[in-house]
Formats: structure tokens, sequence, C-alpha cells
């Protein structure tokens, strides 16, 4: 494929997904105008490192690498600034989470407790039902390796929720032994 | 779908609201990524090209100071000519120059002659022309004066001055085709053939001249000697056809050759002795039929003498020969105070003094020596009447009654065979002249020599001419010393 044509396709790609990619990047700044951003930002890295694109197969997951990237990398940011200026915590910390998607469920709060690997496995596992193949393509990681942090985010999750409550547990703790039993065997 | 738990957590994802701007985001985004690029790509073209021309521009410069046939080369090429006169900085630079504003000459030239639109270039001035003394015209190769040739009015747009301009040494070099006449009829349909025609040329040394040839006008030449082109405004030719002669001799004896050219361009003419030329009877002794004929070279008649000082006087002053010429022509004649024309023979058969035939006033030719140099050259002329005049007076015809023969004399010794009448005209003729026939020719082997064929004429009883041919010519040799000619050592040919 020539150059132009695989530019072309990326292009097509970015378009026609930039919703999922604006979510994604929502879920994690939690904000609206930073998720803007971070696609835009993603969307001019994406088409500045074309070439590096081995195919158009893989476009798709080399692309939300980037924007999940991007996404980290804006938190981080984050961080920095706030652990630099603790004084307007309060201030960051409201602009860090809009009214607009208040996690209103607890598990959703304790899965932003779990270290940021496993969120990402988390949230491309159970909301963008992506499988764990191309969550390692993704996360750019081994497939053993998107398996075991599956494996321990749910264990992890499960044992936050029956501290917390029964009834999460026995709403969402289906869900994670399932989850678990399936990483298992896969690995 | 694949896994049924935190369908509530996921329809909360999926329903996360995607703000209107993110589509005119994304496009503006991708735009501006193509904008991009674009710039790039062009800087990176421009970077290329700028690298190129750069390498290139060291190449000419390197190749034009280096080397005399690349600069010569690169100021005839498009683009590159313009930096490489500029570049030159070798001792030969003006030669390139000249060079360069030949070839750009040249090339308007044919933008001219093609009806196109002159190139910007062709506003650049043209090769400097330098009027010389004889009123023609030089084109200096190795003198640039751009602010002079600014103050011509306007450059020629036909004629005679437009084929000047036009005619560099490559167009000329162009034409190898020797004029005959049958080309007027080849290129009826393409006349702008015949606008130039070579008429002579001496390969061997790079000399050739070419004629203005346009509406029939047969004035205007172009010499061209190796590279330089010099423009004569000569008649080159008359209504014989007769095409010029070139030849290249050390005339002047100063060790290097100039170039000679005849030219045929007046009326065929002859040059005679008359009878009026042949003594009295018994102021010579008879050398036939026991009559004593003696030469009265010290006593030639006054009126003769007048004569022929008037002859050659008047052949200065013809018309057709031009104003700057006859003091080079006059010159010529100093030469001649000296001669004494010594006529003998008995006229025994005198003609009537009202046939005499009437003196032709109209010059046969011009013999032009040019000596080729930096900037103007030197040309001067020798008109034919004038060295046919010197020439004369070294000849002298002796009538013998009684074997009815002429017998010529030059420089006292007889010459050639007597021309011998016929038994049939015995009697019959009367003899009335001895001509330098038109038909002359010139050679160049060491110097300039010029050769003649001699006849002689007869009246009849009518008074009508009748011609006999001599079967000996005449051989003259020519010397220019100070710019003038001499004649000297005639001799039989």
């Amino acid at each position: 494929m020539s150059k132009k044509a695989l530019y072309d396709s990326l292009v097509k790609h970015i378009v026609e997904n930039q919703n999922q990619f604006y979510r994604a990047a929502y879920y994690y700044v939690k904000n609206r105008e930073a998720a803007l951003d971070v696609v835009q930002n993603a969307i001019c890295k994406g088409l500045e490192n074309y070439e590096k694109l081995q195919s158009k197969e893989a476009m798709a997951s080399w692309f939300y690498r980037i924007v999940i990237n991007e996404s980290l990398m804006y938190l981080r940011k984050e961080k920095k600034y706030i652990a630099w200026d603790e004084s307007d915590n309060d201030l960051l910390e409201g602009s860090y989470e809009e009214p607009a998607y208040e996690p209103k469920l607890e598990v959703v709060s304790k899965i932003s407790e779990l270290p940021t690997d496993m969120q990402i496995v988390i949230q491309l596992h159970f909301f963008e039902e992506k499988t764990l193949k191309e969550i390692a393509e993704i996360t750019d990681t081994n497939l053993n390796t998107v398996k075991s942090r599956l494996y321990a985010a749910c264990k992890k999750l499960g044992k936050e929720l029956e501290k917390e409550d029964e009834e999460l547990l026995t709403r969402y703790g289906k869900s994670l032994k399932k989850a678990e039993r399936e990483s298992r065997n896969e690995v | 779908m694949k896994y049924d738990y935190f369908q509530d957590e996921k329809l909360k994802y999926e329903d996360i609201e995607i703000p209107d701007e993110l589509l005119l985001l994304v496009r503006q985004t991708v735009a501006q990524d193509r904008r991009k690029k674009a710039s790039v790509r062009r800087n990176r073209i421009l970077r290329a090209v700028g690298s190129v021309a750069a390498v290139l521009f060291l190449c000419v410069a390197i190749g034009v100071n280096t080397s005399y046939a690349f600069a010569e080369t690169a100021v005839k090429i498009p683009v590159v000519k313009s930096i490489a006169k500029t570049v030159v900085v070798r001792s030969y630079r003006p030669e390139i120059i000249a060079v360069y504003e030949e070839n750009k000459s040249s090339k308007n030239s044919k933008n001219n002659k093609n009806g196109g639109e002159p190139e910007a270039e062709t506003e650049q001035p043209q090769p400097e022309v330098i009027p010389t003394e004889s009123g023609n015209d030089v084109i200096s190769g190795d003198v640039v004066q751009p602010e002079k040739t600014e103050e011509q009015p306007e450059k020629p747009v036909g004629g005679m001055d437009a084929w000047k301009a036009e005619m560099t040494v490559d167009k000329l070099r162009e034409i190898t085709e020797r004029y005959t006449p049958d080309m007027e009829e080849r290129y009826a349909d393409a006349p702008e053939k015949l606008r130039t025609i070579l008429l002579a040329e001496i390969p061997e040394k790079r000399v050739s001249l070419y004629g203005y040839h346009e509406d029939k006008k047969i004035t205007g030449v172009a010499l061209l000697v190796e590279d330089s082109v010099q423009y004569f405004d000569w008649n080159y030719m008359n209504n014989t056809g007769k095409l010029p002669d070139i030849s290249a001799a050390d005339v002047n004896e100063d060790g290097e050759e100039e170039i000679i050219v005849f030219l045929y361009n007046g009326a065929p003419q002859k040059k005679e002795i008359s009878k009026e030329d042949i003594a009295e009877p018994g102021t010579e002794k008879e050398r036939n039929g026991g009559t004593e004929t003696e030469t009265v070279s010290e006593e030639e008649p006054a009126d003769i003498k007048e004569e022929t000082e008037t002859t050659v006087s008047d052949q200065s002053e013809t018309p057709a020969d031009n104003a700057k010429d006859t003091n080079d022509a006059n010159d010529t004649n100093d030469t001649n105070d000296t001669e004494k024309t010594t006529v003998s023979g008995n006229d025994i058969k005198p003609a009537e003094p009202e046939k005499k035939p009437e003196p032709v006033e109209q010059k046969a030719g011009e013999i032009w020596v040019i000596s080729p140099g930096e900037g103007d050259w030197t040309a001067n002329m020798l008109s034919v009447n004038d060295y046919e005049s010197q020439i004369l007076h070294q000849l002298k015809a002796e009538y013998d009654e009684g074997a009815d023969a002429v017998q010529l004399y030059l420089m006292e010794e007889p010459f050639g065979e007597p021309v011998k009448l016929s038994d049939g005209d015995t009697g019959k003729l009367t003899f009335g002249a001895i001509n330098l026939a038109p038909e002359r020719e010139f050679v160049s082997e060491k110097g300039l020599s010029l050769y003649f064929r001699m006849e002689a004429a007869f009246l009849n009883a009518d008074g009508e001419e009748e011609v006999f041919g001599i079967d000996r010519g005449l051989k003259a040799e020519v010397c220019l010393e100070n710019g003038s000619f001499t004649i000297k050592n005639i001799e039989e040919r």
C-alpha cells in the first residue's frame, strides 16, 4: 500500500471512529475539553507518524494506543501539576471530574482506584468489548500479561466490593468471577 | 454481547455525550496536518532544487574558469549562459563575453525572423558596431560597451542594416552552398534562403565572402575571417553574374596575409591601345619588309601622354567609384608618371578619326585588399581601370603592313606571336586596337598577380570591329605599399 493510501485510510478511520476515541479519552480524563485536546493531540501524532504503521490491519489498535497514551500523558501532567501546587487541590479536583460523568456507582470509583494498567484492561474489556488479543495489541503488551492483569484487576475489584457492600458484590461478583475464570482458562 | 457484566457502566460509558465540535475539530486537525505536510514537501523540494542549483552553479563557475572550451560552450546554453558570463573571471573573459553577445544577437535575429515575441534577453544591447573610415562596419568581438549600444535609436527592422545585425558568424557559417544563378529558380518559393549567398571562400583559411541578396539587391557583403566578420557596402556583382573571387596573400609584405577580394562589379569593357596610340609613320623604324622602325618612347607626343593621364584620372572619378576610395585609387597614379607609353608601328591604314572608339568611363571592377586584425580592419581598393591603365603604359603595338599582322611589345620586347589576318581578310580590315579583354582573372600565388587575356581589334569597311584573340596573356604583380598600389613586373603569362 502506498503511503498516500495508508494516510487516507488512517484519516478515514479517525473520522469514522472519532466518537469512540473521544469516549476513551473522556473515560480517562473525565473532562470534555481535556478529552477534545487529547483526541486532537492523538490525531496529530497519528498523522505525523503514520509511516510507522506496518499495515492497514494494525491501524485500529495502533491509533487506539495513541489515544490511550495521550490520555495517560494528560493525566500524568495533571497529577504533576496537582503535586506541584497542592493549595489549588480543590479547584483542580473540581475541574478534573465533570458533573456530567460523576460516578454514581461505587464500582466505578473502585475501578478508578486500580492501577492504570488494570484500569485500561477493565475499560477495554468491559466497556469497549475488546478481546484480550486486541487489548494486547492496543497496550503493546504480551497476551499473557493482559490476562494476568485482567485476572488481578477482577480479583482486586471483587475484594474491594466485598469489603464495601454485600449487594454490590452480589451484583458484580458474578461478572468478576466469570471474567476471572475466562482469563484463567485462556492462560 | 460477549459479556453481560458491567452492563450499567457500559451503558453509561456509551452514553458519554459527544461534543458537536468533535467532528469539526477532527476535520480541522486533519486539514491542518495536510497543509503542514504539503508545506514540508514543498520545502523539501525547494531545498533539493536549491542544492542542485548550488552544485550546478559551482560546477559552472569552476568549469568556465578552468577551460575556455567549456566557457565558450556554456555561454551558448540557455539559462546557464548568463551565469557563465557572470562568473568567468579568467583572462579570456572578453572573448567569452563576445561569444555570449554574438550568440544572443543570433538568437534575437532568429526570433525576429520567426515573427515571435523576442525574449527578455532581446532587450540586451546588440554587439557593438564600429563604423570604419571606409564606411564599413565591424562587429567587434572583444569590445563590449553596453552604454554605447543603448544610445542606438532602435534596432533596424529590415534591409541591409537588419541583415548585418542578423548575420552573425554562426549564421553565416551555416551557409555552405555557393551561389549559382540556378538557385534563383530553385529557391523561388523560399527567397529567405537567398537572402545571404555564399560568393566565395577559402575553406582552408576559414575565409568566406557572403553577399546580401534581397529583392535582387547586390550591394553589401560580409567578409568572414575565422570568427570575425566585417561588413562592406560593396556592389559585389555586375550583370554578367560573375561572382567575386577571394584570395589570401601577403601583398604588403608585412609577414601577414591579407585577404584580396576581386569584384567584377563594373560593366564589362575593353581597355585598348587604339590606333591613336600608334606613332605616326616615319617616326619609327620598320621592323619588317625593310622598313626601319624605331620607338618613340622619348619623343612621345604630348597629346598621347595627356590622353593617358586623363584616362586614369577619369577612371578614378567614375560615378560608380566610391568617393572614399578615390584616394587609394589615385595613389596608383604616382607610378604612372614615370612610365612612358611607347607605341610603335606603321599605321599604314589609319582609320578615320571619327571612328575612334569612345573611351569607356565605366569601371570594370575593384580589387580590395583587407587586413583583418583586432577591432577595425583596414581596406584598400584598387580600381581595375587604374591598374589596367598602368599596364597599358607598358605595352605597344606595331602593325606590319607587309605581313598584315600586329606585333605587341611589352617593355620594348616582342610579346606573343603576331596577330595575323587570314588571307581572306588581308587588305579588307584595318587595325584598330589591342584590347585587354573583359575576361580578367587574378591569381594570388606569391603576392597578388593579375592575368589578362588580350585581343586585337580590326575594323572592316563598314567600321565594325572584328576581334582576333592573342594567344598570350599578361601577368602583372600588384604591391601594396603604405596604402598605395603599385603594378610591377608585367610579363608574359
